[in-house]
């Protein structure tokens, strides 16, 4: 089947078929031991470091590779195509931690961290969800108080990715609780910093190949330098540039997607029953069509989103409707790839039970369907 | 040090292959090509030699304009430059014709090394490398697993039947049919994608390299290709696990193949 990809460049066309071929010699066949370890392959990160994934979207200057919002989409499917458990893992160091250094970092702290981040050599973090924040990032209750020449830093994190693999790790902290959203500031801690340590490692229903943790800072003392961005208002600056999120959401959603939609089509041809393989039966014709037509819309709708993000245009409505239509069409679509694989997909050894297991995560990150709908919902005018 | 690099693009592993409706090949319409596996390895081989010193990669091949594609590919993954060459009358070239075509490309230029792959993945004749190497007047060593460059020589390991390997030193210019699994082939990084379209890509006609149809006619034509029909030819297998797989070492012993 020829793919409908008629606005891809001729290098994004190479960079596709490139990853597909790196992600089926170096991430399927590791996919299920890392599920099942809950452990994170981290000799990937040097790996796609080598090769300049890692860089793509940052400048050459300080060891990006350059590129687009679309190649970048692109990425995500393909890695997400592999294992979504590593490809979050991935996300969160380059589209998080990472793309906050670079944009809001100081010179220093980028020379020092980010050429090494962006070979892979160094892992970066993302802290901002607490048992008490998530959707409403303005009860964020970690505390960074000024000292002398550094920041006091107190409180923990929860569900934070990458957590208990990091070498650094961006912090978000208040540090004017009465401001609320408008208090939040960003600090890079490294790992080794006292003060700072991993509570607890978290185990989690899927995407088990990332690695989550509880994160604690007891009088974690950081120098002034650790500051990213402004005081009070990095975050909110954050959340206005690193606008990513949505876009690798739907892009991540439609590689489960597709791997889901690719195994089925084979179980379908291969499956025979009443004589029969059972892709020739009505029940499952139709629904392997409705997959293949859902993906080829979840894919147009995160390209798109893509597409005007690179052309510098306002592109929250397009990421927000990509977001909620790619993630629940992932979760529509792995159901019924499980259904139509019968007791073969429930089986552990199977990846059908994985992406059944992986799917759901993308429907509560990056902002939950509620909030993509609510925030439709106001774009329209209501 | 300059080297020539024989690209084959052929249909992707992963495609649904149909008879066409002449009966004499597949049906080539909406499936998807890539580079034949034992040109990966060539390429791979070549671009190691570059990596370690002073070398040009040229990559060449015959095709459609579909094949640009994977020329593309051989550019982001490192070569310097890359040689196009088509014409309609090649469509239905057999392997001295396609050997004739790449030996008025490298008379162009004086080569140190080709490398090519030891078959095509769709064709598998095996012919081409042989014959391009008796049209340059060069040596070549076939199935090629391992070589060591050194004083304008090549010290080359072979594959021969039952894992037995054959040692031979050859002076260069030579070529060098590479065997898969001699090397690990290289991805393309992204700095690679992005260059490769800055990268010069000549496309070349019969004319321009002093050729015609007429040159590069087929003496081998297919008659027809099938699918060979189900259920002749299988030996079945029965027992326990334990027995079946104790049968199956047999068998493969027998085939001389362990």
């Amino acid at each position: 089947m020829a793919e409908p990809d008629f606005y891809l460049s001729d290098e994004q066309r190479e960079l596709q078929r490139t990853l597909r071929e790196f992600v089926a010699k170096e991430i399927t066949p590791i996919a299920a031991k890392y599920d099942t370890e809950e452990r994170y392959p981290v000799e990937l990160f040097s790996k796609l470091g080598e090769l300049g994934y890692l860089g793509l979207r940052f400048p050459e200057e300080i060891g990006g590779s350059g590129g687009s919002n679309l190649d970048y989409a692109i990425l995500c499917e393909e890695l997400a195509f592999g294992s979504a458990g590593i490809a979050l893992g991935v996300y969160v160091h380059v589209a998080l931690a990472c793309a906050a250094l670079e944009a809001f970092g100081s010179e220093s702290l980028k020379k020092e961290w980010l050429p090494p981040a962006l070979r892979g050599e160094r892992i970066g973090a993302w802290a901002f969800a607490e048992a008490g924040a998530g959707s409403d990032a303005g009860s964020v209750a970690t505390r960074a108080v000024v000292d002398g020449d550094s920041y006091v830093i107190n409180g923990s994190k929860l569900f934070i990715t990458n957590g208990p693999i990091a070498d650094f790790i961006i912090v978000v902290a208040s540090t004017a609780p009465e401001q609320r959203l408008k208090g939040l500031s960003l600090f890079l801690v490294e790992h080794d910093r006292p003060g700072f340590r991993v509570a607890s490692v978290l185990s989690k229903l899927g995407v088990r190949a990332s690695e989550m943790a509880e994160l604690v800072f007891e009088d974690c003392r950081v120098p002034r330098e650790n500051l990213i961005g402004r005081q009070d208002r990095g975050f909110l600056d954050a959340l206005r540039t690193l606008t990513l999120g949505r876009i690798a959401s739907a892009a991540f959603a439609t590689g489960v997607a597709r791997a889901a939609f690719e195994a089925t089509l084979a179980h379908a041809e291969e499956r025979v029953q009443f004589g029969q393989p059972i892709g020739s039966f009505q029940a499952v014709r139709f629904g392997i069509a409705d997959m293949a037509v859902q993906i080829e819309a979840a894919r147009l709708l995160c390209h798109r989103a893509a597409i005007v993000a690179d052309r510098g245009l306002t592109h929250g409505r397009e990421a927000n409707m990509a977001k909620l239509f790619a993630t629940e069409a992932c979760t529509k679509i792995v159901e019924r790839a499980l259904h139509y694989h019968g007791a073969a997909g429930f089986m552990s050894e199977s990846p059908i039970q994985r992406f059944y297991r992986d799917c759901k995560v993308f429907e509560l990150g990056e902002g939950s369907s509620e909030l993509q709908r609510d925030m439709i919902a106001r774009e329209l005018g209501l | 040090m300059k080297i020539l690099v024989c690209l084959k693009q052929v249909p992707h592993k992963d495609a649904r292959l149909e008879i066409g409706s002449d009966g004499t090949w597949i049906k080539e319409d909406g499936i998807k090509f890539e580079i034949n596996d034992y040109d990966n390895y060539a390429l791979e081989e070549a671009l190691r030699l570059k990596d370690a010193g002073e070398a040009e990669v040229v990559v060449a091949t015959i095709g459609p304009d579909r094949v640009t594609q994977s020329l593309r590919t051989a550019l982001g993954m490192g070569a310097d430059r890359a040689i196009h060459v088509w014409d309609d009358s090649l469509a239905n070239a057999d392997s001295l014709g396609i050997a004739k075509v790449l030996a008025a490309v490298a008379k162009e230029e004086n080569f140190d090394v080709v490398f090519c792959g030891l078959m095509s993945d769709d064709s598998n004749y095996a012919m081409v490398g042989p014959m391009l190497a008796q049209l340059l007047d060069i040596p070549h060593v076939t199935a090629v697993v391992k070589t060591d460059f050194e004083n304008g020589a090549v010290k080359v390991e072979k594959e021969l039947e039952g894992g037995t390997l054959e040692v031979s030193q050859v002076p260069l210019p030579c070529l060098l049919a590479v065997q898969t699994g001699i090397n690990e082939v290289r991805y393309a990084s992204l700095k690679g994608i992005m260059q490769a379209k800055k990268k010069p890509l000549d496309k070349k006609a019969l004319s321009d390299i002093g050729l015609d149809g007429a040159a590069v006619a087929p003496k081998l034509s297919i008659e027809k290709i099938y699918t060979p029909p189900k259920g002749e030819g299988a030996n079945l297998l029965s027992g326990s696990a334990d027995e079946i797989a104790t049968q199956m070492v047999g068998k493969i012993k027998e085939l001389g193949l362990l």
